[in-house]
This record gives structure tokens, C-alpha cells and sequence, in this order.
């Protein structure tokens, strides 16, 4: 009788610790990030650390990724090449600013694709997708975010969709930190 | 004054200036003629008075002694006063001597024997010199050491920041490594099915 008791008590406790928000489904967020960062064949983004989502309670998801704007290579800089041009630093930081605001459109859409692939999020909590950005010590990152924050609710970003928002309308949505 | 018609002859002979062929003549006429006679005495008094007297210059200018002209300053007054005394005179050559004597007695330095003077000069040659080169070395010393220093620190300097650029590039290598097998792992699933 009293192991049948504590069966049922734990069973409730577990129930009860059940988080609203499935680890599948942050997985699947998460590899929905990965996939769309590194599928930028063109000018690819360099994935440094691939996407991780956490839910926090009562405040919502939130995903992290680590990346580099531009795909360079480590040892553009090492004993044996020891010397960077002036043009490539200036060339190189201009391909990162201008990949930011791009980056930018990209991180909204997958957050306006996380508002459907998280079902158990509360729709008054935030979705909140934070890029670090980096940048080797011979660049030249004057001016350039190290860290970009975009937070909104799954409500308006359900909303959005629902209305077929353009990506004007989808950008007035988010609260932009660059850091 | 005569009335003898030789008086003119006789004052020539009183003065020396009768030709000697009329003194004779002159000498026998005076012991008979008792005027010239008289006239030559007269004369000759005269002449000795005349020589007895000093020739002196006719004055240029006639003053009185207590003129201001003549009154003699302080000073003149002060030497002619110690010139004219020899009491004075004597005292301060005295005086004079003594402070020479002090002064020189004072001032004298004994002369070194040359010997002497040549070791020491030599030994003060060798001390300058080897306080020369003692001194050119330690600079020298100082200056190869803040050399070396300042090379050692910018080699630091180097080496330090190919380190911190060989350890980032190290470490993106190993994040994309990472990154790439995680990925590559979650693809694949744990059951060995790709796009699990």
C-alpha cells in the first residue's frame, strides 16, 4: 500500500515538473537555426557554436548561437603569415557590416519559425535569439556589434504570421540590442 | 769820483780788463796818484761786496705768504709732514717690512721634493684613469643591459602576441571541430540513420 503511495507521489511530482516547453521542440529550433546559418553557401556565416535553446519559466525560450559574420580562416594570421594587409582588414570589415543587418532578417525569420515549432510556450512569453558575433584580435571590429539580441512574443509573432506580415511590419516587432 | 784823466783806464784795471801792456804803466801811475789810488779801493770794495751777494732770479710774480694760492692742501700738508719727518718715515717702513714679512711667511708654501711630486702626479694619473674606465665600463654595462632589456621586451612583446593569435586561431579550430562533429552527430542520430 505504501509503495503504491509513493509511486503515485512521484508520479504527480514528475508531472508537475514537466517543463510547457519540450526539449524536442527547442532541439528542433535549435536545429533549424544550425541548418539555416550554415546553409548561406554564397558568403557563408562561420558557425562557431551551434544553437542552443532554454526555456526559462514565466519569461520564455531563449536560443544563443556563436558564430563569425565572415568565413575566415584561422590561420589567415600565424608564424607563418605574419602580416595582414591594411586592404584586407578594411575588406573584411566591410563584409561584416554589411552582413549584419542581413543577419538580422535571417534571425527574425527563424524566430517568427520557433513561434510554431515551440507549442507549449505560453504565447505572452518571449522568444528571444541572441548572436555573438565573432571577431579575431588583428580585425578591425571598431564600430561592428559583438553581440545581437533580438526579443519579442510569441503572441505577435503568431499574430504576424496570421496576417502575412511583410518584413517591415515583422521587424517593428522586435526589440534590436546591439551590444 | 776821480778827476784823473786815466779813471776810465783805472776801472778797467779794477775789473781786469786793462791790456797787459799798460798795467805796468797803470801800477806805477796809482802809487803817484793818490785819487785813482783812493778810486781803485773804492772799487775793489765794491766788487768784493758784489761777489759776496748770490745771484738770484728776478721773481716772476710777487705775493704775499698768506695768499691761498700758496696754503697747501691736506694731503700735501699730510706728506711734506711725513716726508719731513723722519720719526714718521721710519715707522711705517717698519710697518711696511713687518707685513711683508708676515704675508710672505704666511703665503710660503714648502716646495715638495720633485720625487715625491712625480709618484704622486703618477699615482693621481693612474686614479683618474681608472676611474675613467671604470666609469666608461659601468656605462657601457648599463647601456648593454637596457639593450638587452628593451630586446627582451619587445621579443616578450612578440612572442606574446603570436601566442594570443595562435591560441585564438586554435581555438576557433577546435570550436569548428566541435561544432562540425556535434552537428555532424545530431545528422546522423543515435542510431546511425541519417537526418534523425
Amino acid at each position: 500500500m505504501k509503495a503504491l503511495l509513493l509511486i503515485g507521489l512521484a508520479t504527480l511530482c514528475f508531472a508537475a515538473s514537466e517543463p510547457v516547453v519540450s526539449l524536442g521542440s527547442l532541439k528542433t529550433v535549435e536545429a533549424s537555426i544550425n541548418d539555416r546559418i550554415r546553409s548561406n553557401i554564397n558568403d557563408p556565416y562561420d558557425l562557431l557554436g551551434p544553437a542552443r535553446g532554454t526555456y526559462l519559466e514565466g519569461y520564455g525560450a531563449v536560443f544563443t548561437v556563436e558564430m563569425n559574420l565572415v568565413l575566415v580562416s584561422p590561420l589567415t594570421l600565424s608564424p607563418f603569415k605574419q602580416v595582414v594587409s591594411d586592404k584586407e582588414i578594411s575588406d573584411l570589415r566591410e563584409r561584416k557590416a554589411k552582413k549584419v543587418d542581413g543577419l538580422k532578417v535571417m534571425m527574425r525569420d527563424l524566430m517568427a519559425g520557433a513561434s510554431r515549432s515551440l507549442p507549449g510556450l505560453p504565447p505572452q512569453e518571449r522568444i528571444v535569439m541572441e548572436a555573438f558575433l565573432f571577431n579575431y584580435r588583428w580585425e578591425n571590429s571598431r564600430g561592428l556589434p559583438r553581440r545581437l539580441v533580438l526579443t519579442t512574443t510569441k503572441q505577435q509573432l503568431i499574430d504576424a504570421g496570421n496576417r502575412h506580415a511583410t518584413p517591415a511590419e515583422l521587424a517593428a516587432l522586435f526589440t534590436e540590442e546591439e551590444i | 769820483m776821480s778827476t784823473c784823466d786815466r779813471a776810465e783806464a783805472l776801472r778797467d784795471y779794477a775789473f781786469d780788463e786793462l791790456p797787459a801792456a799798460e798795467v805796468r804803466g797803470m801800477e806805477q801811475h796809482i802809487q803817484t796818484c793818490e785819487a785813482c789810488a783812493a778810486d781803485l779801493e773804492r772799487l775793489q770794495m765794491t766788487t768784493a761786496a758784489l761777489r759776496s751777494i748770490p745771484d738770484r732770479e728776478i721773481p716772476q710774480r710777487i705775493a704775499f705768504v698768506s695768499d691761498k694760492v700758496f696754503a697747501p692742501s691736506a694731503a700735501a700738508r699730510f706728506f711734506s709732514g711725513f716726508w719731513n719727518s723722519s720719526a714718521r718715515l721710519g715707522f711705517v717702513s717698519a710697518c711696511v717690512l713687518g707685513t711683508a714679512l708676515i704675508v710672505s711667511a704666511y703665503r710660503r708654501t714648502p716646495p715638495p721634493a720633485a720625487e715625491v711630486r712625480t709618484v704622486v702626479e703618477t699615482a693621481d694619473v693612474s686614479k683618474q684613469v681608472n676611474e675613467a674606465v671604470s666609469k666608461a665600463v659601468a656605462q657601457v654595462r648599463q647601456e648593454d643591459a637596457r639593450l638587452t632589456q628593451a630586446t627582451l621586451k619587445a621579443a616578450e612583446a612578440k612572442h606574446e602576441r603570436e601566442y594570443l593569435v595562435l591560441s585564438e586561431a586554435v581555438q576557433v579550430l577546435q570550436k569548428q571541430v566541435n561544432t562540425n562533429t556535434l552537428l555532424a552527430s545530431a545528422d546522423v542520430g543515435p542510431s546511425g540513420v541519417v537526418g534523425q
